[in-house]
């Protein structure tokens, strides 16, 4: 018994099953927690290893090159790039795309306990960083403050850190920018040399005064005690009373040689709110809260913590990660609502009855509440892609339905009982809907093989829109007939009223759309071979037209964001960039009306997720514009103005402007040329003349350069032989200097269970000329004094602020940013310069950046959309046990290309990687049409019509559903195409295409498929409905 | 005795149960999902996808005197238009 009879004649066991299904969806719905983006596990981990007190070029000889060398035979390693700068060595290294991450960061761990003996002593222990997605933080807040600022760690340690992350679901709050107190010994060079003392002297005799240790057990008669000795200091005043040193009979202490204080360790970055100095904290979730719920409670007790502050202490919201979820969310439901409003009134319209239309929109909350019982079992989230994939599979949903239903109901109008009709509609199309859904499947199912960003993204998508139209697909053959059999009548006509009227206009119209469609059908079909040609030269003309479609990788939005990170001449302090940015912060107040929110860091360029290092002459901006909907400029006409204001600052050596995100998918600059080449004279200049070049062409913003301008560096060249005559080494030496300028951590104070760091230094007035530091001493081992001067010549150096290497290789990179001009055209002109250079073999030079990305997500798309054409094929010929029929189907393919090439030149919209997936989505949906079609037109020449009259007959026959199946899916696009909100804007060159493709396609196809089957089937003998 | 053969439409097969009993026959054959087509016209009821619907075919049993009134309401039925064909023949034994 065939499954929609079984579903007929058991209407209640049909209803049960469904309802079933519903009821788990909804549990599942429930259940699901919300997000921004899919789980991604980044096959990317960091080492970080910082090298106090060491330039860039030590950094790289002394730290990165051991570690890249160990790190260079990890398994299931992709690139190894590197950043080596002041202080700090990065290693990046990216695994290829499926490797397992827990597997890769035991290797990484392994081979770092290798390297250890390889790297210099004072090197601290490198850190190994992983990108979470849960690491992001939902809420991050600024605290800024007048008169309590010294006090302000404490403060928001005790009234802020402590309270939040009681609350459930909070996983770690982090403060970030806080000054780091220290008890300073600020030692007297004058004295030090009365007494014969040196820093590494002093920094001894303090750790040996400053011991808590075990002394073993005293057994007093019955009772045993334990004994400790603890000269541990209990105040900042017992530090001063250590003897440092015997001299002459007299004992020295410490309060006799320097002063000591508590203070402030030097500042690396400042950071500041809407022109006020604070700090910042982030609240990160526990891996499997709920971002939004979480984000609901802190924001609940925060009114609570404000009022709790003393009155100069400011908390300012920065960024609520909640905010754009919901948003994302509402409007993304927003979508899905439109989009069932849309695709209900298509079918109101052409079926004319409210009974047919609710049988219909019955498999929507069916078919979409199953893709949540998907997203649950696999253990997803509630998420942009997820609800976007869901709003694109709607329109999907109800064709098989439609195409169902609209059978169904001729058969009623020719007479037969409801029942009847039922089993008969569905008997007659049940094998053109299932080729149907096996076609789409064949086109999404490839999509969740895709790897890395765009698996992510389109993964997704693959597996929930399968999921959903099969699901829609057994909803069709068994939900519809079910309830068609039970409540569908013939449609009334005669009645009156207004609607009736109106339905009977509606009915004139469709009657008389399929008429001309008959008469252009009857001609097209007379004159095959003219029609052909006609298609083919539309065809050939929009190939023409390919070369003018511009390409990206991913559109842009504009989420309100303006992100200026900038950098002033090399070798300025932190104060005086301070000083530039509040400038500027001025000035942005005062000239971007859209202004919401602006906070900028002084002294890095590291972003507010865990940026590292950065010199002190660079800078960060962040502006936060007013919503979409309050504003009349788009944040990319703020860009520019900003990007007016930099210019206009002379202080500022370079800087970026970026605005809008990419949804976060490649932070990487759009165009990105590397230079490899150990000489860094040669690569720089290399660099700096493309970057020239670049500058003058058309489309290209914020030109940049990857390695700082040089900058001058001391360097002390010690003279060996007088080193030896006095029995020194330069380690010994290089030790005593460094104690003195950087200052040296001599031991911890402990006090209420916070510690601080001890550090011995020269006061700052006697560390601040080279004369100075000429003149600085060390101690022999006979106990003579020598001078830095006799030792050795102080001389400047040029030196890069910042190292970076790929694959063990040096390499610098030119990138910009692009702004009006798709990407490929840029590249193209920036190809031709490179190419016109005389290259010195030693230097090669690649491409990277958003370009790089967009050939590797192209080629794998393009590989992608064979394998589904070939599936389709597959399923066809399988389905239609015939190898022509197929063939005579996808010639409606090419014109879906025409259709998206046209789309994208009227609208103006680069093909990108989302632009793509439409084209590919495009290939399933518009052989569905055909399959239709050609399935009917069959039907009829087996029950004996003359082929030509079945094509005919067939297509007219088949006019409405396919009318109809093709006007839900673009109308279900519609929304998104429209751009309705964060969240949907991402989807629209897709939404672009496959409006593009499906509408022009659609019209083809309903002429040049019946045409070509014609043509091709001619002569063939077609099988009746024998005795099967 | 008469049989009485009867092929119709699948669709009629619960009115034609409804039928029987009106008439208080109640001994019957009943064959559900037979296929079949008309000798002029008549649609073919294979089953498959290009003719999916099927017929019911039924044997009944009548007396002399039950036939008539059994064979007006079965031509009444067949005037609704779903078809339906019914074949008399006589009974010569039965056990």
């Amino acid at each position: 018994m065939n499954i929609f009879r079984l579903a007929v004649s058991r209407p209640i066991a049909t209803s049960m099953v469904f309802i079933a299904i519903m009821v788990f969806g909804i549990y599942s719905y429930i259940r699901l927690p919300v997000d921004l983006f899919p789980e991604v596990d980044s096959p990317i981990i960091s080492v970080i290893t910082s090298y106090e007190g060491a330039g860039a070029l030590e950094v790289e000889r002394n730290v990165t090159e051991h570690l890249e060398s160990v790190l260079g035979t990890t398994p299931e390693l992709l690139e190894i790039t590197s950043t080596s700068m002041d202080n700090v060595s990065v290693v990046t290294l990216e695994f290829n795309g499926g490797a397992n991450m827990d597997e890769a960061t035991n290797n990484v761990r392994d081979r770092l306990g290798q390297a250890e003996f390889l790297l210099p002593d004072d090197v601290n222990d490198p850190i190994l960083q992983k990108f979470d997605a849960s690491a992001i933080p939902v809420v991050i807040y600024s605290v800024t403050a007048d008169e309590s600022y010294p006090e302000l760690e404490q403060i928001i340690d005790d009234y802020i850190v402590n309270p939040l992350n009681r609350i459930s679901g909070v996983g770690d709050v982090s403060v970030t920018g806080a000054p780091s107190r220290e008890v300073q010994v600020v030692l007297d060079p004058e004295r030090l040399r009365a007494y014969n003392l040196d820093v590494p002297q002093i920094a001894q005799a303090l750790q040996a005064e400053n011991i808590s240790s075990p002394a073993g057990r005293v057994d007093l008669g019955t009772e045993s005690y334990n004994l400790r000795v603890n000269t541990e200091f209990r105040s900042v005043d017992d530090i001063g009373g250590v003897i440092v040193a015997n001299y002459q009979g007299r004992q020295v202490t410490l309060d006799q040689v320097a002063s000591i204080r508590e203070g402030f360790a030097d500042e690396d970055a400042i950071s500041r709110v809407n022109g006020r100095q604070g700090l910042t904290f982030a609240v990160q979730k526990q891996t499997e809260a709920n971002t939004v719920e979480v984000s609901e409670r802190v924001m609940a007790q925060m009114p609570a913590i404000a009022e709790s502050l003393p009155d100069d202490v400011e908390m300012t919201l920065i960024i609520d990660t909640s905010d754009f979820i919901v948003d994302a969310i509402n409007n993304l439901s927003s979508v899905l609502f439109y989009a069932v409003v849309f695709v209900v009134l298509v079918v109101l319209i052409f079926l004319r009855q409210w009974r047919a239309t609710i049988v219909i929109a019955a498999t929507i909350p069916v078919s979409l509440i199953v893709g949540f019982i998907y997203l649950t079992l696999v253990g997803s989230t509630l998420n942009m892609i997820s609800l976007s994939s869901l709003s694109i599979a709607l329109g999907m949903v109800v064709d098989d339905a439609i195409v169902v239903l609209e059978n169904i109901m001729q058969h009623i109008e020719r007479g037969s009982t409801p029942r009847e009709a039922a089993i008969h509609g569905t008997g007659e199309v049940g094998v053109a809907v299932v080729a149907t859904t096996l076609t789409v499947v064949a086109v999404f199912l490839p999509l969740t093989f895709l790897e890395g960003q765009t698996g992510v993204w389109f993964g997704q998508l693959g597996a929930i829109v399968v999921v959903t139209v099969v699901t829609s697909t057994v909803a069709a053959l068994t939900l519809t007939p079910m309830m068609g059999s039970l409540m569908m009548k013939p449609v009334d006509e005669k009645g009156r009223g207004p609607l009736k009227a109106l339905a009977r206009g509606i009915d004139k119209g469709l009657r008389g759309i399929e008429a001309v469609y008959r008469g252009a059908l009857g001609v097209a079909v007379r004159f095959r071979k003219t029609t052909m040609l006609a298609a083919l030269a539309v065809f050939g003309l929009s190939v023409a037209l390919v070369p003018r479609v511009g390409t990206e990788f991913m559109p842009i939005s504009d989420d309100g964001f303006v992100t200026v990170s900038g950098e002033l001449e090399t070798s300025r302090s932190l104060e005086y960039t301070s000083e530039v940015v509040t400038r500027l912060e001025a000035q942005i107040t005062e000239e971007v009306p859209e202004l919401k929110r602006l906070n900028s860091t002084s002294g890095t360029s590291g972003s507010m997720f865990g940026g590292v290092g950065g010199g002190k002459n660079e800078f960060q901006l962040r502006m936060e514009l007013i919503d979409q909907d309050d504003r009349e400029r788009s944040v990319f006409e703020v860009a520019d103005q900003v990007r007016g204001i930099m210019a206009g600052t002379p202080e500022i050596v370079t800087s970026t402007v970026t605005a809008g995100n990419s949804g976060g998918a490649g932070s990487a600059q759009p165009v990105a040329v590397e230079i490899r080449g150990f000489n860094l004279e040669q690569t720089t200049a290399l660099a700096r003349d493309l970057a020239e070049h670049m500058e003058g062409i058309e489309g290209t913003r914020d030109v940049n350069l990857s390695r700082g301008e040089s900058r001058p560096e001391f360097e002390i060249i010690f003279d060996r032989e007088r080193l030896s005559d006095f029995g020194l080494t330069s380690a010994q030496v290089a030790q005593v200097v460094r104690g003195n300028i950087a200052g040296q951590t001599a031991t911890i104070f402990r006090r209420d269970g916070d510690e601080y760091d001890v550090v011995l230094r020269y006061a700052e007035g006697e560390r601040s000329s080279l004369e100075q530091v000429r003149e600085m001493t060390v101690n022999t081992p006979s106990g003579a004094r020598v001078r830095l001067e006799d030792l050795g010549e102080i001389k400047e150096f040029m030196v890069p602020p910042n190292i970076e290497r790929i694959d063990r290789e040096r390499m610098l990179t030119v990138s910009a940013g692009i702004e009006g001009r798709p990407l490929n055209l840029v590249m193209e002109d920036v190809r031709e310069w490179v190419d016109a250079q005389n290259l010195p073999p030693q230097i090669a030079i690649t491409y990277g950046g958003d370009f790089q990305e967009q050939q590797e997500s192209f080629q794998d798309l393009f590989l992608i959309l064979a394998l589904s054409l070939i599936l389709v094929y597959l399923v066809m010929a399988g389905q239609f046990e015939s190898l022509k029929e197929p063939f005579v189907i996808m010639f409606s393919i090419p014109f879906a290309f025409t259709g998206v090439i046209l789309a994208l030149l009227i609208t103006n919209t680069p093909l990108s990687v989302i632009g793509l997936i439409g084209a590919i989505i495009l290939v399933g949906i518009v052989v569905k049409n055909a399959i239709v079609l050609i399935d009917y037109i069959k039907l009829l020449q087996g029950r004996g019509q003359p082929i030509f009259e079945a094509i005919v007959d067939g297509s007219v026959s088949r006019l409405r559903p396919v009318l109809m199946t093709t006007l839900t899916t673009i109308l279900a696009m519609i929304p998104l195409a429209l751009e309705i909100g964060e969240g949907a804007e991402l989807w629209k060159p897709m939404a672009i295409s496959v409006i593009g493709g499906l509408s022009f396609s659609t019209v083809v196809t309903l002429i040049i498929v019946p045409v070509l089957y014609g043509m091709f089937e001619r002569n063939a003998k077609t099988e009746t409905g024998g005795m099967t | 005795m008469k049989a009485v053969m009867i092929t119709y439409n699948e669709v009629l097969s619960e009115r034609l149960i409804h039928l029987l009993d009106e008439l208080e026959l109640r001994g019957f054959t009943r064959w559900n999902g037979v296929q079949g087509r008309g000798t002029t016209t008549g649609e073919p009821h294979m089953g498959n996808h290009i003719w999916p619907s099927l017929n019911g075919a039924m044997y009944v049993v009548v007396e002399d005197e039950q036939l008539d009134a059994f064979f007006d309401a079965l031509s009444e039925l067949d005037a609704q238009g779903r078809g339906l064909r019914a074949f008399v023949s006589p009974v010569e034994r039965a056990i």
